[in-house]
Parts: structure tokens; C-alpha cells; sequence
């Protein structure tokens, strides 16, 4: 669907690189999330892919196309969430989505994705008395609005609450299961873990690794089992997990004590990130 | 286009920017209530000129600022729409403004004192002024970091532009080589425009004044398109 080849950016009044020559690209259907601190380069690289930021040095393919070719009808078949509410805060949400809405060539059904959301009572609201979750909420709807083939979406559930980050990671995850491609950009580990076929780490504008989440753990992870267990104080031994079915000392302590957990030692994509880069992730 | 020049005159309702236009006509109207009606015909097309340079000057750069402010340029760069649709339908907006004032002037003028005027050419010259203009601004708030640069900006403007035409209508003004400087000033052709449609003017004037607003104006709405990109990526969008 997309393929980035040698992609290079600088902002004009920077004297260095913002995206350093980065290589990638996400098929059809794939949910593909881009990962990284702030300021690693995420959202500059979405905002090439999705023509905000024209001037880049390198290659943009869509369908084989060059990004640079293609006229306004591309947003036709794009979704764009971005992190930063952009609604005009005078007019009401669905005054907002009715002006975007007929500019486009398709239009998806507003009120079942509004309904889904949690906003269609507040439709009729003007967006500057909605609050900061409301807003992001109704980003997602804006990027939903156009039936898109591939959603960009930037840290789309940053500032919402729980339930609500649940129903938005269950329309993408949707969104995917009907044939929709996701570009996430985003720093929550458990979003990306949770929703990516692929992931791309991204530091100081270069891609430092790229693959699933669940091969990544295989590569990083421990292979180890870690056992917490009381013996007359607490006590946490661990075993190496390729030698467990002959580890007489292991079978020991699980018939013989009381345990308090067992553990494999799989990392998290925190740690890999950390490993991979060497930069920590921000909360 | 049609739809993103509707999305812009209600825009400019929601926030706010017609009402302002509103208050200004009142004011406008309020001060010609006084004048005697021979001071009307004089200070009628000085009227005309701030609301169709200074003041389409700033509309279409307020709405570009508050569109910064609110991020909602990025979501408009999303949207199956060239930048050149984009700018034009915010100028003919700005345009619309302009001849929604002349209507309200026109109409006190006429009906409430006796003032002759030529509207087809009003029309015309408030058109060509605020579209010219209006490219202006939206170029000024390119390089303004905020409203109040944008004013500032604005104040600057005026003081370079419009402060020499309205000491040269104002008879303060009349050295020959100010003159002959003015043909170049775009507020003197907008000026000469307007007056036109109320007081006799020369005729190579009125040729020279339409020929130079409507080319400065078309090459200002290309200069504003090809900075748009720069100013976007400025803005962080």
C-alpha cells in the first residue's frame, strides 16, 4: 500500500535532519505502528505520508504511485486522526463533520460512528464546551468520516479515559478486520503491543529495528521462569526455561513450598525499545 | 468551491467576523449621520476604501490566524481540496464582506440622504479592492506570528500605503512627484476605483486603477498559494 524508500526531511530553518533516510512499508489490511519518543521524528514522518509536509528528499510510493503525483483526490481514500484536537471550536461538532463531510466523495454514517463513540447526545454542542477527551473522540470520528481505505492515526487515544481508549482500539481493530490499513503513531507500548501486526522503533530519526510485537518478544525476551514462592520469608528463584522439564530443583519448589507467583520472563516492548535504541519512552 | 465559500461566510458569522463588519458599517453610518450631504459624497468613497482595503486586509488574515490557533488548517489540508480552492474561497468570503457593507452604505446614501451613486460600479471596485487586498493579508499573515503581529503588521501597512492616499483625497498632499509615485501605491488604484463610481474621475485613471488591482491581485493569490506550504509547515501543521 505504502512504500518509503530513503525518506529524508529537514525543516527549512533546521540546520540537521529531522528524518534521517528511513526505509519502510505496510500492506493492505496491516496494522503498521510507528514508535518512538517525542520528538524521534513519528508525526514529521506521518505528515509526509500524508502530504502535509511536501520537500522531502527519497521516495513516497501509494499503489506503486509516487505521493508527489497525486492531486487532492488521495484524501479521498485517507483517514488523518491527529493528536491535536482541529475542529473549529465555535461551531458544533456535527457542524464541524457535516463541512468536511461534503467535501468528500464518500461519506460513512455519522451517527452510528458518533453513537459508538459516545457524542451523538452532544452533536448539537458547540466543540468549545466539549473537553479535552470529547475532542479526541471526535478527531476519530473526523478521520472515520470519509469511509477511508488507510486511517493515520496519531496517538489516538492520548487523553481519553479507559472505557473510551477501549471503544477506540476496538474501531480500529475493526476498522482492520474489514480490510482498512492503520499507520499508528504513538508512544503507549500497550497500544502498539495490543493493536500492530508490525512495528517500527524510531529514534533520532532513524528506524532502529521493524517486525511483529510477538516476534520482537521472542527476540528480546528472557527464556527464563520465575518462581516467587514463601520459605519462611519470601524467596524468587529463576530457571532457564529450555531445561524446565529436567530441573529437579524447580519441581522441587512448586511441590514442596508455597507459591506466591510464577512468571515466564517475557519483556515488554519497553524494554526492547530501551534495548534497541537506547532512549527511554516518556509516560 | 461552492462549498467551501458557504463553510467560509459561516465561519466568518460564528466568529464573529460579520458582526464586527456590521458594527463598523454602523459606525460608519452614525458618523455620516452628522456630516452635511456634500460632506457625505466627499468622505462616501473614503468610507468605501478603508472597508474594502484595511478592512479585507484583516478579515482574511484573522481567519487564517484563528484557523492556525485552533489547528483546524491541518484538518483542512486533509481535505480532497487544492490550496487554491482554498485561499479563493476565503478571499471571495472576505469579497462578500466588502459588498454586504456596500449594500448597508449604499443604502443609507441614497435613502436617507440623497447621495447619487453608480452601483454597477461600486460593485465593481469594492470587488476588485477587497480581492486584491485580501490576498494581501492573507500573504502579511504569513510572516505574523500572532493577531496581534498581524495588527501590527496591519498598522505598518497603512502607515507605507494608505496614510499617503488619504492625504493626497484630502487635498494635504500635493506634490506632483507623490502623484506620480501613487500610480504605483495599490490603495491610490482603489481609491481612484471608488471615487470613480461616486465623483468624476479621469478616464486613463480608471482604466490604469482596474488593470493594476486586477493583475496585482491575481499575483498575489499566486504568490499566497505557492507560500502556503511554507507557512503550514511553519505553523507546525
Amino acid at each position: 500500500m505504502f512504500e518509503v524508500k530513503e525518506l529524508r526531511f529537514r525543516y527549512p530553518k533546521n540546520k540537521d535532519y529531522t528524518i534521517k533516510g528511513i526505509s519502510f512499508g505496510f500492506s493492505q489490511g496491516e496494522i503498521f505502528g510507528f514508535l518512538g519518543p517525542s520528538g524521534a521524528g513519528k508525526s514529521t514522518t506521518q505528515k509526509t505520508l500524508i502530504k502535509i509536509l511536501k520537500g522531502y528528499e527519497g521516495e513516497i510510493l501509494f499503489r506503486g504511485q509516487d505521493l508527489r503525483t497525486l492531486g487532492p483526490g488521495f484524501f479521498n481514500e485517507i483517514g488523518v486522526g491527529f493528536e491535536m484536537p482541529v475542529h473549529f471550536s465555535k461551531l458544533t461538532a456535527m457542524e464541524n463533520l457535516s463541512f468536511a463531510m461534503q467535501l468528500y466523495r464518500q461519506h460513512a454514517d455519522v451517527e452510528t460512528l458518533l453513537k459508538r463513540v459516545g457524542l451523538w447526545e452532544d452533536r448539537n454542542k458547540r466543540v468549545s464546551d466539549f473537553s479535552k477527551g470529547m475532542k479526541i473522540r471526535l478527531n476519530f470520528v473526523r478521520a472515520m468520516l470519509n469511509n477511508p481505505k488507510t486511517l493515520f492515526l496519531d496517538e489516538p487515544t492520548s487523553g481519553l479515559d479507559p472505557m473510551n481508549a477501549r471503544i477506540v482500539k476496538d474501531m480500529i481493530l475493526e476498522f482492520r478486520k474489514a480490510g482498512g490499513t492503520v499507520f499508528l503513531t504513538t508512544h503507549l507500548m500497550h497500544d502498539a503491543e495490543e493493536l500492530c501486526d508490525r512495528v517500527a522503533f524510531i529514534a533520532e530519526g532513524e528506524i532502529r529495528e521493524i517486525d511483529s510485537p510477538r516476534n520482537l518478544k521472542l527476540r528480546f525476551g528472557r527464556r527464563i521462569v520465575g518462581v516467587e514462592y514463601k520459605d519462611g520469608e519470601i524467596r524468587k528463584e529463576e530457571f532457564d526455561m529450555d531445561t524446565l522439564a529436567t530441573n529437579d530443583r524447580f519441581f522441587d519448589i512448586v511441590k514442596t513450598k508455597e507459591l506466591i507467583t510464577i512468571h515466564s520472563g517475557e519483556t515488554t516492548l519497553d524494554d526492547i525499545f530501551i534495548k534497541v535504541t537506547g532512549v527511554k519512552l516518556s509516560a | 468551491m461552492k462549498l467551501l465559500y458557504a463553510g467560509e461566510l459561516r465561519r466568518m458569522y460564528k466568529y464573529g467576523i460579520t458582526g464586527a463588519s456590521l458594527a463598523v458599517v454602523l459606525l460608519w453610518i452614525v458618523a455620516l449621520h452628522f456630516a452635511e450631504v456634500a460632506a457625505v459624497k466627499l468622505v462616501f468613497p473614503l468610507v468605501l476604501f478603508i472597508d474594502a482595503t484595511m478592512m479585507a486586509f484583516l478579515y482574511a488574515g484573522v481567519t487564517i490566524v484563528f484557523e492556525n490557533q485552533e489547528n483546524t488548517i491541518k484538518s483542512m489540508m486533509v481535505l480532497p481540496i487544492t490550496k487554491g480552492e482554498y485561499l479563493l474561497a476565503k478571499s471571495l468570503a472576505v469579497v462578500t464582506s466588502g459588498l454586504f457593507t456596500l449594500v448597508l452604505l449604499v443604502l443609507y446614501a441614497t435613502m436617507a440622504r440623497g447621495v447619487g451613486v453608480n452601483v454597477p460600479g461600486l460593485v465593481g471596485a469594492v470587488a476588485i479592492s477587497a480581492f486584491a487586498f485580501a490576498q494581501a493579508g492573507i500573504i502579511m499573515t504569513y510572516y505574523s506570528k500572532d493577531f496581534t503581529d498581524l495588527l501590527m503588521n496591519m498598522f505598518r501597512f497603512t502607515i507605507l500605503l494608505a496614510v499617503p492616499t488619504i492625504l493626497e483625497f484630502l487635498n494635504v498632499v500635493n506634490a506632483s512627484w507623490l502623484k506620480t509615485l501613487q500610480y504605483l501605491n495599490p490603495t491610490k488604484n482603489a481609491m481612484v476605483l471608488l471615487q470613480g463610481a461616486v465623483v468624476p474621475v479621469e478616464r486613463a485613471d480608471l482604466v490604469i486603477a482596474v488593470l493594476y488591482l486586477l493583475v496585482l491581485g491575481v499575483l498575489l493569490h499566486r504568490v499566497a498559494c505557492r507560500l502556503f506550504d511554507e507557512y503550514a509547515m511553519k505553523g507546525g501543521a
